[in-house]
């Protein structure tokens, strides 16, 4: 991490101009942008793109929009949503990663960069495609159900998209991949000879794996955990394409205030408080990330 | 005891590998399903057909889509590329004042959820007179593969013996030179896969698209959008087992790129012996 001692003389502004310009244009920039709209006072025409205009009347500083939205019920019950969503598919996700993760780190080489490009390999597909191949394994007549109803679990068919259920399915099978990605890197970074060593003294393999492996892999899943509740409370595509108008999250809002109500105001400001729901997500987040840690210098 | 244990090891391989099928399954059926000659939604029974890549090629909306996709991913990787590997070489050759918060910044827009990119970006661009334009597009691709190329040409750079570059200067060559002939071809793989990932993010890339898009500079993800929502057609399967086919190339072409290169070290190490 260190850098080399300065041998090159004089300063970096060349080689850091370009990515400083990049950041401050369409970083920056946008985002103050994103307050500056959110404090307009709506006034909503439709029209999109035909002589511009019309989605906020210019030159009012108002905070209108936060108003109306922290004073709704319907906004609060879709932040509701959004949040308890984006902590069940952080769970689910650290709990199907996990041994998928421990299954993934004990293989041989070979047999592991070829399980860890299955994992990747979806990423590198349009998600649109994935969600709707999701679909179809889902659907009343799709293996999943096929599976189900042969074993007898249920006497018919159920359904498993436009509901809840999909959406969860849809976001954890989007975030899985990172989730895996994360916790094999921790996996591998233990000492390989420090379970071998709990056995010889005598810990039976549960008692090993609960003593070494899991607590040394902690932070791996804090920040495994961490990742898949950022991405999780961004949810949209699952939202939208596997639930049902009852699914409704912070995302899926933004958009909708934008292009369908034409309210760019109220949009924007769905969007800052999504920011600051991330934030104050991830403030809470460190007490259990800090007991994970912990639990690694435990005795 | 011996007994229990094979037992859970058995039980964990088949989860395991369960899993791993389950992740690779809808990506399996889409494409198994883009090569139906039905008109619905329904794996081929029989005979394989191409129809739906022919249809494809045929709709002026379809490829305008790709060839947009396509060139809003050179123009955000070219962009990536050349602040990405800046920044990275700055980062851990130069001190200099704002180094760790740079560092830092540039990997935020990684964290912010893409819609919220796009509801910022989709003002502002329209202000800066970008919006329409494939530039913009690219801009908003471009916040993801920077902070990309910069992780990976910087993990590249730390990798890096200095006292290679060290020598370089002793025997008089300029900052310039000495990156162009010593630490370039060093990272040059590290560099190729950055690009390759940053491309693979724009071509899939689907929201900040859906801010940003207008009639005119819709890429391909956006143009699968409505069908996806409204009508499901084995056109949408074909469509995208053509960027995947692309974003596959590109990995096969990297990975040649390297290979050729090491080929060639190893035969010039070989000569002069």
């Amino acid at each position: 991490m260190t850098p080399h001692r300065s041998r090159h003389g004089g300063r970096p502004y060349l080689l850091v101009a370009p990515a400083v310009a990049l950041l401050l244009l369409f970083f920056v920039a946008p985002m103050l942008q994103l307050v500056r709209v959110s404090l307009y006072e709506g006034g909503g025409r439709s029209g999109f793109g035909i002589g511009g205009g019309g989605f906020y009347k210019p030159g009012t500083w108002t905070l209108q929009a936060y108003r109306t939205l922290l004073g709704e019920t319907y906004f609060r019950e879709v932040l509701t949503f959004t949040v308890l969503l984006g902590v069940g598919v952080a769970g689910i996700t650290l709990a199907i990663a996990y041994p998928l993760s421990l299954f993934i780190h004990r293989l041989p080489p070979r047999a592991k960069s070829l399980a860890l490009t299955a994992v990747v390999l979806p990423k590198l597909a349009n998600v649109l495609v994935l969600i709707y191949g999701l679909e179809l394994l889902l659907s009343s007549s799709g293996p999943v159900n096929g599976l189900l109803v042969g074993l007898g679990a249920v006497s018919e068919p159920v359904t498993l998209f436009h509901n809840l259920p999909g959406v969860l399915i849809g976001e954890t099978y989007l975030i899985l991949p990172y989730a895996v990605l994360v916790l094999v890197a921790a996996l591998d970074r233990i000492d390989p000879t420090l379970l071998p060593a709990a056995r010889g003294l005598g810990a039976g393999p549960l008692w090993a794996f609960w003593r070494t492996t899991l607590p040394l892999s902690a932070p791996g899943i804090a920040l495994a955990a961490l990742l898949s509740l950022i991405w999780a409370l961004g949810a949209f595509i699952g939202p939208v394409l596997l639930g049902s108008p009852q699914e409704l999250t912070l995302a899926v809002e933004v958009q909708r205030q934008t292009f369908e109500n034409i309210n760019w105001p109220r949009g924007a400001a769905t969007a800052v408080l999504m920011l600051v729901t991330l934030a104050a997500c991830l403030t809470l987040y460190q007490v259990p990330a800090r007991i994970l840690r912990r639990w690694r210098s435990m005795p | 005891m011996r007994r229990s244990l094979s037992l859970s090891r058995l039980f964990e391989n088949v989860f395991g590998l369960g899993t791993l099928l389950l992740l690779l399954w809808p990506l399996a059926y889409a494409v198994w399903i883009s090569f139906t000659p039905s008109e619905l939604l329904e794996p081929p029974r029989g005979e394989l057909s191409l129809r739906w890549y022919r249809r494809f090629f045929e709709l002026p909306q379809w490829t305008a889509g790709l060839w947009n996709s396509l060139k809003v991913a050179g123009l955000s990787v070219v962009g990536s590329l050349v602040g990405g590997t800046g920044l990275a070489v700055a980062a851990t050759r130069y001190h200099f004042r704002g180094r760790r918060l740079l560092s830092g910044v540039v990997l935020l827009p990684l964290f912010v959820p893409a819609v919220v990119l796009g509801m910022g970006l989709l003002p502002w661009l329209r202000f800066l007179g970008l919006w329409g334009s494939l530039w913009s597009l690219a801009a908003g691709h471009g916040l993801w593969s920077l902070p990309v190329v910069f992780l990976v040409v910087r993990s590249a750079l730390e990798e890096v013996d200095p006292s290679l570059e060290e020598a370089a200067r002793g025997l008089g060559a300029s900052p310039f030179l000495t990156f162009r002939r010593v630490t370039l071809p060093l990272i040059l793989p590290a560099v190729l896969s950055g690009a390759v990932m940053g491309i693979v993010l724009s071509l899939n890339e689907f929201m900040i698209a859906l801010f940003l898009a207008t009639p005119d500079t819709e890429t391909l993800p956006k143009v699968i959008w409505p069908n996806l929502r409204y009508t499901l057609t084995p056109l949408v399967a074909a469509a995208s087992c053509v960027t995947m086919l692309l974003t596959l190339l590109g990995l096969a072409l990297t990975a040649s790129l390297l290979r050729v290169e090491r080929f060639v070290d190893r035969l010039v190490s070989r000569g002069k012996q």
